[in-house]
């Protein structure tokens, strides 16, 4: 029996959720993040939870963890110096990006300048037809004027992107091999490799972002593991990827483009979990921090997942949790704009200097100052005592904004929260029209720094029934990639029509991907546990532009039940368009295999259970509604399972606050979840 | 309190639900279309009206004007029935309220306690309603009965009961059937969304609260335009006349002639000395409200809060057009291509406050390009329909350069894996096409080039690519873009160009077709583009050494990467700068350049 230990880093605070696979207990801890210093934050934390939990690194017997390092290389542009190989006369297919611009209706629109300037990008003489066929073998000698072109560029690395390498990769690896027979330091990477998907521009930009970022998240992975070995932890670190699953570091360091966006997909494993336990079918994931909200769409416990995640300016196209950001935080300003209006961000306070009420030199008034002012927040300690509420400033500053509105000091606090949630609201309903869900029949899970304050207020303008509020909301993240699973994705462009004639290619690329999976799982990651297989399909009517994933069962891949395939995606395109076309040829695009390899779940235990209400601590004034309620004020740890009692409240834990108003009652699960339930 | 009596903070909460219901109507077309055209192109538009029908909350496409009037005057408010859905795509009848024949406009009045209180709407671009040729729109046309089915105001839906045999008519008149079905449900899906969350709304907040926030927003729209012509514009008459190359049809130009007349606060839009309306099909039925829309957009763009709405049409007292011109065509001109003439009447919009601003507004931008490519299998006679959609270059901008690749309001084109997989062509090259960008301190965007082999049978082509023999004009010292080009075959001996506004071309298997499309025109003078950035741009592709050095002044040394400093200064010494406002085969002021191509 040991520990096993999750680590989050984000742009303020590193979470840690350790779990005692003894007591079946979780604790949580919170550490400033070091950017500058990346690793030091871990090392730290580490420390801390020696000293706090008396945990020592040597009985660690698991470890995740989830960093940004990949994005923030993007977004500082702080990349390898990074060459592009493609087919001749198709090297600006970065800067014609498929036409797209970040926001087509915005006068000041940019195209943002692409990772890979134009004067790195070369041509090599070769052709791969539609089909699959070679139509052109690689032109040796326009791979030595590239690679003198990259000499003379200075670059260290380059990816090769291909016409139609999705379906045929021999060309691209011919080129591989020949740059790396003839420059042995350079860095190659094949888009087949890194992601073999239709769609040239797609998959090429995928794996520019790749290439760009691989040496630094390489490097920062190999100073991880040896930093936690002289730590004395014994095990190999898992790394937290964007499908939501984890692999080892040892692989992240040449499959970085899967772990871009590990934070938020493992917060949304960590609140699929959660669903799971509260046994809630329908969840939306709601995670608020301090620059910025982000929702997930969750169905019977599992997250939903897409492409085309932005990584800074650049979309990637692997398989990510889909979670959208929603607009502002706890941190994002309140101000008032010529016409007289009350707006709230985009600019945000960040963590320096913060909401005024943090008392480290923020005066402009935040959402967090908002909350301050109508009572809710001011009471109690946030951030493991690192921040102090100066309710003081918080009015100061809200009430400048109150003055050039002419307004009172809390109905204009009150009017920030509103018009911060009613942005939160338009975000959300543009999410729900994607899915094509309504978010009636969904509960909210509300965690990060400020998602359980901002939660009731939300799901009151969604018509949202019901809240929930897990153990840990500061440390959601941290506690996914505690219970990730061992997961990856694995695609075959296929273009086959759904017919009996065809049973065997489609069979062939199935039974490819699945050894292909088991080598990897079994081989590459080591893993001996119990593990899963899934199989899907992106399919449609013929001539339709875009696809549908449509799940298939194995027997109908093994006894090429065509029928029962097509009659699956009939199902699906119903489901979505409410119509199918029973008649019209379908055809399959990608075929799509998952494989997971189970990590054990953290059996958490069950809190103690009371019968009788519990205690307030105090009762306090708090302003919602255009009018002042008393609220009770309790703390979460002295909470115990199947207590009940009514909003407004307000509940106190380390490292958030739960704001209930009136109109929801709480209860307490036996796991601890609190479970805000709309009375009447 | 706002002017409407409401609080300011309900009227934000009000105006973000209008916003996020009209983006969840997008999001519903987006997701439940079937054609390429509304997937992948974006051609749809989605809006609210307030119970006058005066547009209030929409996408800011200015494409077509007022939406409700025809519908009203077949089917006046106080027939109106709760679950009512009106259809129509005729620019006719509609008057411009919309302007060419795939657009599906659908309609839907909103009720609450009884009382007519808004609209919803919806429009999508449809693949196929039969006509002259596969995609209904050629460049051929001289009729608007060869660009198919003509829909007038019709009630398809009466109080929820939808008239099955409408469709059946419509549908039978596309190449296309099922696909066609599938948009128009996806299109009225959205209807009925807006329609539901307009009454979510109403019961949220109140219909005076609903009302009130429509007339603030209108109100905020009108003040803000009103204010921005007040204080950038002088009184005064300002003119210019913008070129369309041809009308497709035959050899002949066309131009739209606007002035901008400004007097006692009093702000009128003359269009009437535009030409003649065109033997083909770029004849632009144009609402009134569409250049004010143009005008609206562009003079409050800095103000993320304004939004496109009738509240411009109110600031700008009047429009004028002449019946039978370009602008104004007589049934039943052809109207496929009117977005040629739409994106001139907005460079001419353009040139006009250029003038009145001392070049203060935006260059010139190409219109985007089409093309046509209608394969045919010998043996099986199957056919293969390949519409792709082109980019150009956009007019630099007075603060920045212009956009380079990029087909109107930013559609996405087709990957060439998939355009390989789906249309029977092979596509050899895709590439951006150096110097088409027009120098100047900000530079205008680039087109591209895009080679395509056949891979059909035989095919015959029809070809939409305008700005090549009146390339797109710089502004204030900046150069024209270079216009396109349409080759078949190039470098070989069956080089042949094609006209780049035309149709019919026979091509067989193995040919190989060229296109290269125009560039935006420059704003400020090229010398005054920092070396730096002239540089950057050569090693990008944008601009050749050549030009680099021909207009911007600006020598590369030997390895063409370094700055030659000294002979840049010397070259951009020598050279003379700007001659006149505008630029297209030489400076002109205004007026000179009409009087030289109008002879």
């Amino acid at each position: 029996m040991g520990y096993r230990v999750g680590v989050d880093i984000g742009g303020t605070f590193t979470d840690f959720c350790v779990f005692d696979e003894r007591t079946r207990d979780l604790h949580s801890l919170k550490v400033l993040s070091t950017p500058d210093r990346p690793g030091t934050e871990v090392i730290d934390g580490l420390a801390e939870i020696q000293r706090r939990y008396n945990i020592a690194p040597d009985v660690i017997g698991y470890f995740t963890h989830g960093t940004t390092v990949g994005v923030n290389t993007v977004i500082q542009r702080r990349g390898v110096n990074l060459c592009l190989i493609t087919t001749e006369n198709f090297e600006d297919v970065l800067e014609v990006a498929r036409l797209k611009m970040p926001d087509p209706y915005d006068l000041f629109s940019r195209r943002p300048p692409p990772l890979v300037p134009r004067e790195k990008v070369f041509a090599v003489t070769e052709r791969v037809l539609a089909d699959g066929t070679i139509e052109r073998p690689v032109d040796e000698d326009s791979v030595r004027r590239a690679l003198d072109g990259i000499r003379a560029v200075g670059g260290e690395a380059v990816v090769v992107a291909l016409l139609h390498a999705y379906r045929t990769p021999e060309n691209e690896r011919r080129v591989r091999d020949l740059l790396v027979q003839a420059a042995p330091d350079l860095a190659v990477i094949c888009s087949s490799d890194v992601w073999p998907v239709i769609r040239e521009y797609e998959r090429t930009v995928t794996s520019v972002v790749a290439g760009y970022v691989q040496p630094r998240v390489a490097e920062y992975l190999t100073s991880l593991q040896l930093a936690l070995q002289r730590a004395g932890v014994p095990c190999e670190p898992m790394i937290t990827k964007s499908n939501g699953g984890v692999m080892s570091a040892e692989l992240g360091k040449t499959n970085c483009v899967q772990m871009l966006l590990s934070g938020t997909a493992s917060g949304v494993i960590g609140a699929s979990h959660v669903a799971r336990l509260t046994g809630s079918r329908s969840t939306m994931s709601l995670d608020v921090g301090g620059t910025s909200a982000d929702v997930a769409i969750i169905i019977d416990g599992e997250p939903q997942y897409g492409i085309g995640e932005m990584i800074g300016e650049f979309p990637i196209y692997v398989p990510t949790v889909s979670v959208t950001s929603i607009g502002e935080g706890g941190g994002s300003i309140a101000w008032v704009d010529p016409l007289g209006v009350l707006k709230v961000g985009p600019e945000s306070a960040g963590s320096v200097p913060g909401p005024a009420c943090y008392g480290r030199g923020g005066e402009r008034p935040t959402i967090t100052d908002a909350f301050v002012v109508c009572g809710f927040l001011g009471g109690a300690e946030l951030g493991y005592s690192a921040v102090s509420m100066d309710v003081g400033k918080a009015r100061q500053a809200v009430g400048s904004v109150a003055e050039s509105l002419g307004t009172e000091l809390r109905e204009t606090a009150e009017a920030i929260i509103r018009i911060a949630v009613s942005g939160m609201f338009l975000e959300v309903s543009k999410l729900v029209s994607r899915y094509g869900v309504d978010p009636r029949d969904f509960s909210l899970l509300a965690f990060g720094g400020a998602g359980p304050m901002t939660a009731c207020f939300l799901a009151r303008e969604l018509g949202m029934r019901q809240v929930v509020v897990p153990m840990t909301p500061g440390v959601l993240s941290a506690f996914g990639g505690l219970i990730a699973d061992v997961k990856n994705d694995f695609i075959k462009t296929a273009f086959l029509e759904v017919a009996s004639d065809n049973v065997d290619e489609f069979r062939r690329n199935f039974t490819d991907l699945e050894t292909r999976a088991v080598t990897w799982l079994r081989d590459e990651q080591g893993f001996e546990g119990e593990a899963r297989i899934l199989f899907s399909a992106d399919m449609r009517y013929r001539g339709q532009s875009f696809e549908i994933e449509t799940m298939l069962d194995r027997g109908w891949i093994e006894t090429g039940d065509v029928e029962a395939i097509a009659e699956a995606f009939h199902r699906e395109h119903e489901r979505v368009y409410e119509h199918a076309d029973r008649d019209a040829p379908v055809q399959i695009i990608n075929q799509r295999l998952v494989v997971a390899g189970d990590s054990p779940k953290p059996d958490i235990a069950k809190i103690a259970r009371s019968s009788t209400p519990p205690e307030p601590l105090d009762r306090m004034a708090v302003f919602y509604d255009g009018a002042e309620h008393e609220a009770s004020l309790y703390r979460r740890a002295d909470l115990r399972a199947g207590q009940r009692f009514s909003g407004p409240a307000v509940i106190l834990q380390d490292d958030c606050t739960t704001c209930v108003l009136g109109g929801f009652a709480v209860e307490v699960d036996p796991y601890g979840n609190l479970i805000l339930t709309v009375e009447g | 309190m706002s002017s409407s009596g409401i609080d300011t903070v309900t009227l934000e909460l009000v105006t973000g639900a209008l916003q996020a219901a009209r983006a969840e109507m997008e999001a519903l077309i987006d997701r439940t279309s079937m054609s390429p055209f509304i997937r992948e192109k974006k051609d749809y538009f989605t809006a609210f009206l307030d119970r006058e029908g005066r547009l209030v909350v929409s996408t800011s496409l200015t494409l077509a004007g007022n939406l409700v009037e025809a519908i009203l005057e077949q089917y006046p408010a106080d027939t109106m029935q709760d679950g009512d859905l009106y259809w129509y795509n005729d620019p006719y009848s509609s008057r411009g309220g919309v302007s060419h024949f795939p657009d599906m406009v659908f309609v839907m009045p909103v009720f609450r306690d009884g009382e007519l209180i808004a609209f919803a709407e919806a429009w999508g671009h449809l693949w196929d309603i039969g006509g002259m040729v596969p995609g209904s729109i050629s460049p051929q046309a001289t009729s608007a009965f060869q660009e198919g089915i003509m829909i007038p105001p019709v009630r398809v839906m009466q109080a929820g009961v939808l008239n099955e045999e409408v469709f059946r008519i419509f549908t039978r008149n596309s190449r296309f059937p099922d696909m066609m079905r599938g948009d128009l449900k996806a299109i009225m899906a959205a209807c009925a969304l807006g329609k539901r969350r307009l009454e979510e709304i109403a019961d949220r907040f109140g219909v005076t609260a609903v009302q009130g926030a429509f007339d603030h927003m209108l109100g905020q729209s009108e003040r803000a335009l009103r204010t921005a012509i007040d204080t950038r514009v002088a009184d005064g008459e300002y003119s210019f006349r913008d070129f369309i190359d041809c009308d497709a049809v035959t050899d002949q130009p066309y131009s739209v002639h606007l002035t901008l007349k400004k007097k006692d606060g009093r702000v009128v839009l003359d269009l009437s000395r535009s030409d003649d309306q065109a033997t083909g099909p770029i004849n632009f039925l144009m609402d009134q409200s569409v250049p004010k829309y143009m005008a609206g957009l562009y003079l409050t763009m800095h103000d993320p809060n304004i939004r496109m709405n009738a509240g411009f049409e109110r600031a700008i007292d009047e429009v004028i057009t002449r019946p039978g011109s370009l602008v104004a065509p007589n049934f039943p001109a052809a109207l496929g291509l009117r977005s040629h003439t739409m994106i001139r009447v907005n460079s001419a919009l353009f040139g006009a406050l250029a003038l009145a601003t001392g070049g203060q507004a935006s260059a010139a931008s190409s219109v985007y390009v089409l093309y046509y490519l209608r394969g045919r299998d010998t043996a099986t006679g199957r056919l293969d329909l390949c519409i792709e959609g082109l980019a150009v270059g956009f007019g630099a901008r007075p603060f920045a350069d212009g956009i380079d690749a990029v087909y109107y309001v930013a559609q996405k084109n087709y990957p060439i894996e998939f355009a390989e997989m789906e249309f029977g062509v092979r596509i050899e090259a895709f590439r951006v096409h150096t110097d088409s960008g027009g120098p100047g301190r900000y530079r205008g965007g680039c087109g591209i080039v895009r080679d395509v082999r056949v891979l059909a049978d035989e095919a015959d082509l029809g070809i939409r690519l305008d700005n090549c023999r009146y390339p797109a004009f710089g502004v204030n010292g900046g150069l024209a873009g270079r216009g396109g080009r349409v080759v078949v075959n190039p470098g070989t001996e069956r080089e042949r160009d094609l006209k780049t506004m035309s149709d019919g071309h026979q091509l067989k298997k193995g040919d190989l077709l060229r296109i290269i499309t125009s560039g935006g025109g420059g704003w400020g003078s090229p010398l005054e583009r920092p070396a730096e950035q002239v540089r950057d741009d050569v090693l990008d592709g944008f601009v050749s050494p050549e030009s680099a050095y021909a207009d911007y002044g600006v020598v590369l040394a030997e390895d063409g990467v370094t700055l030659d400093l000294s002979a840049t200064e010397a070259r951009r010494a020598a050279l003379d700068g700007p001659r006149g406002m505008f630029h297209r085969d030489g400076f002109f002021d205004g007026a000179d350049y009409q009087v030289e191509a109008a002879e």
